[in-house]
């Protein structure tokens, strides 16, 4: 539901069922959360949350992040914390929690010293290795969120992309959406940082025949496109920008042969740039570009 | 308006077998597990009322009475039941229509109304539960169907867009919307003539692509994925996208993806429906049907142009002009389903977001009221020709056979034989059933 209605209540109590008994409010650990000071429940709770002292909110972060990069949890899933059963890393899992205390909760530091491990930079590997995956040796196969595909169609294709309206307060304001917002409303899925392909065949309509990839490959509008006609291309070297535009590596050898006939069959301008355009469509709409892996 | 033609659909057909489909005998077995599967398969059509649509004047009248209205009653098919008389199609099929009277819920506005009704919950809470439409649709459907098993017609979701959504299941259950391009208004040479346009968005190719741009698009495509899949040794999210892709495509080219194609209709069918938004989309709903998807709603009544539910003023002009439209694309439908025995198979129910006030305003409108209001089921395992209780003889307040929103949507779920026990599993491991309530046996064949 959106937030938009909550307000902070300064008082109130919550009462036994059919009595008038109060009981008091207490924070997780079982301290009670009274104050004199008359900062409201809800600094109280941030403080208490955020206090060197509470073991599970800098582990729970931690751990959450972690999914958010690697596909998955140290635990996992993330939100499944409990005593009874530690994680197999759970010395790394202490020392990164300890490390985000460290830095005054740095939510920043924390996506850098993930992202430029040894372990974010290893590739994915094929589903039948035997290999763990609560150990890591591997990068989990991550699907793009909506937000994420959006966003890569445009960078891809070297075409802005629409802002989300961010904190606009009228309600009327709120409820025209952007294409952007459109299209991630129509794919988002209730998790995050999944490793499950979860759109259906609406969602691939959208993506096969609808105006995001239409636009991005519009021979017309595309910057992309416009930047292959350079005369000092080789048929060969246009197709191999499409591919480290959108897959960021070169064709195989194999795939690079085909694409390069098939480009090559067209020797007048438009046609070059549209049979370039069919291959931007396929790129797009690829497998390999609805995932990161 | 996506039109398909016969040319385009066999030049696409021979497109898909120039990349092998056809050719590895995938289309004659499709064919033949819809053509097993179709006895046993069910559906549902919901005729959502947005707006409110009020039960005073419309399937629970109080003739004689400071706040029946104008309206009369008419006597239906089945003994002692009656309906406004502005529902002469539908009386006809009073035998399979059962209306429930004693409806009593919480939420009187238009947004949480919309929510309670259409997921059976109040929205509250951190969980985007899903609309019945895309969890009766995962149930109805099969893990192997080319289409979508939830197709949405003519929604108006801006007043609680999670309420047509999938919620925590998924996009993959999401609706497949199709929109009503111009709000059906007849004028000059037009009027009667024409008829409301209902276009899916995406079905086809942008029109800018001829046939052989498609050809090479689609065989990039496969080669591409053919490179990836077996590299990869098919690891299962890449494979997901593959085979939801190939669903879509074929489903481009299906008899299901003609079924939004109403000018195949025959113009008296056509008309017999009604030629506005509502109308033409029990039309789609029962092709739709006959192709096979499971789960489908019309709405009807809009906010902001098109005549709304929503009667704050002038409630009878308004009312009688929706009833009208809402006889006939709902009696006609009920008429084609039955001559194609699907109405054994089908179950029809017609609710809005809430009732309305017994009591006239100042305006001679009637205002929103959630206290005791009604809903209808028809068709596939129901009990029709009866009213399940009762209003007070001023319609304030239910007298007996009082339900709620979970006893509405358990026993629509139990008419389509799925259990309303079954459960979905949230994000986080929260088992919630498709149905918190009883079903009304009563109602039930």
């Amino acid at each position: 539901m959106q937030a938009s209605g909550v307000r902070d209540r300064d008082k109130g109590e919550v009462m036994l069922p059919n009595s008038r008994e109060v009981v008091p409010a207490r924070f997780l650990l079982g301290k009670a959360a009274d104050d004199k000071s008359g900062r409201t429940r809800r600094m109280l709770l941030a403080e208490w949350l955020t206090s060197g002292s509470n073991p599970y909110f800098a582990r729970a972060a931690v751990n959450r992040v972690w999914a958010q990069l690697f596909g998955r949890g140290i635990v996992d899933p993330p939100d499944d914390l409990r005593d009874d059963q530690p994680p197999r890393l759970a010395e790394l899992l202490d020392e990164l929690s300890a490390y985000f205390v460290r830095t005054n909760y740095d939510v920043r530091r924390l996506f850098l010293v993930l992202a430029t491990t040894d372990a974010y930079q290893l590739a994915s590997e094929e589903a039948s290795s035997q290999r763990p995956p609560d150990l890591f040796a591997a990068m989990q196969l991550k699907v793009l969120t909506a937000e994420q595909l959006y966003t890569c169609v445009s960078v891809a294709t070297c075409r802005p992309y629409d802002k989300i309206l961010a904190s606009v307060p009228s309600s009327g304001a709120r409820r025209a959406m952007t294409n952007r917002a459109t299209f991630v409303n129509s794919f988002r899925a209730p998790t995050t940082g999944s490793t499950e392909y979860l759109a259906g065949i609406p969602q691939a309509l959208k993506l096969l025949n609808g105006r995001l990839v239409d636009d991005a490959t519009d021979l017309q509008r595309s910057d992309i496109l416009a930047a292959l006609d350079a005369p000092f291309l080789t048929d060969r070297e246009r197709v191999e920008t499409l591919f480290l535009a959108t897959l960021s590596r070169p064709p195989s050898v194999e795939i690079g042969k085909k694409f390069e006939t098939y480009v090559a069959a067209h020797s007048e301008a438009d046609a070059k740039r549209r049979a370039l355009g069919n291959v931007l469509w396929a790129l797009l709409n690829s497998a390999e570009f609805a995932v990161n892996h | 308006m996506s039109t398909i033609d016969r040319r385009s659909f066999l030049a696409r057909s021979c497109l898909l077998s120039a990349l092998g489909w056809s050719a590895s005998g995938w289309f004659p077995a499709f064919a033949n597990t819809v053509a097993s599967q179709s006895a046993r398969r069910r559906h549902c059509i919901l005729l959502w009322m947005s707006g409110g649509p009020s039960q005073m004047d419309t399937f629970d009248m109080k003739p004689g009475h400071a706040n029946g209205g104008s309206f009369k009653e008419i006597q239906t098919q089945a003994p002692g039941l009656r309906f406004s008389e502005h529902f002469p199609g539908l009386a006809k099929h009073g035998k399979e229509i059962a209306v429930v009277r004693g409806l009593s819920t919480k939420e009187g506005d238009h947004g949480r109304g919309t929510y309670l009704m259409r997921t059976g919950q109040r929205p509250q809470g951190p969980i985007q539960y899903p609309a019945i439409g895309a969890s009766l649709g995962k149930e109805l459907g099969l893990p192997t169907d080319t289409f979508p098993n939830y197709v949405s017609i003519a929604p108006y979701q801006t007043i609680s867009p999670a309420a047509f959504g999938p919620g925590f299941l998924g996009p993959r259950y999401g609706p497949l919307t199709v929109a009503s391009s111009n709000r059906y208004r007849p004028r000059g040479q037009d009027a009667g003539t024409s008829y409301a346009e209902l276009r899916v968005d995406d079905l086809q190719a942008p029109s800018h692509l001829n046939a052989q741009a498609v050809h090479d698009r689609l065989e990039l495509w496969n080669a591409l994925q053919q490179d990836f899949l077996t590299q990869k040794g098919k690891p299962r999210a890449p494979v997901a996208q593959d085979t939801v892709y190939r669903r879509a495509l074929e489903m481009m080219n299906s008899a299901a993806a003609r079924a939004f194609d109403l000018t195949e209709e025959p113009d008296e069918i056509r008309s017999a429906y009604g030629r506005g938004t509502f109308g033409q989309g029990c039309l789609m709903a029962r092709r739709l049907v006959e192709q096979g998807v499971g789960f489908v709603e019309v709405s009807l009544g809009s906010f902001g142009g098109g005549a709304s539910w929503d009667t704050h003023a002038a409630n009878f002009p308004t009312v009688k002009q929706l009833s009208e439209e809402l006889d006939k694309g709902w009696s006609t439908l009920l008429t084609e389903l039955a001559e194609r025995h699907l109405l054994e198979t089908t179950t029809v129910v017609w609710m809005g977001e809430f009732g309305r006030t017994p009591k006239i305003n100042g305006n001679a409108g009637r205002d929103h009221f959630p206290a005791a209001w009604s809903c209808v089921f028809a068709g596939g395992g129901i009990r029709g020709g009866q009213a399940y209780g009762k209003t007070t003889a001023d319609g304030m307040s239910v007298a007996s056979g009082k339900v709620d929103v979970g006893d509405v949507l358990a026993t629509l779920s139990q008419s389509l034989g799925v259990p309303p026990t079954t459960e979905n599993v949230t994000s986080i491991g929260r088992p919630v059933k498709l149905a918190e309530g009883k079903p009304i046996q009563e109602i039930l064949a």
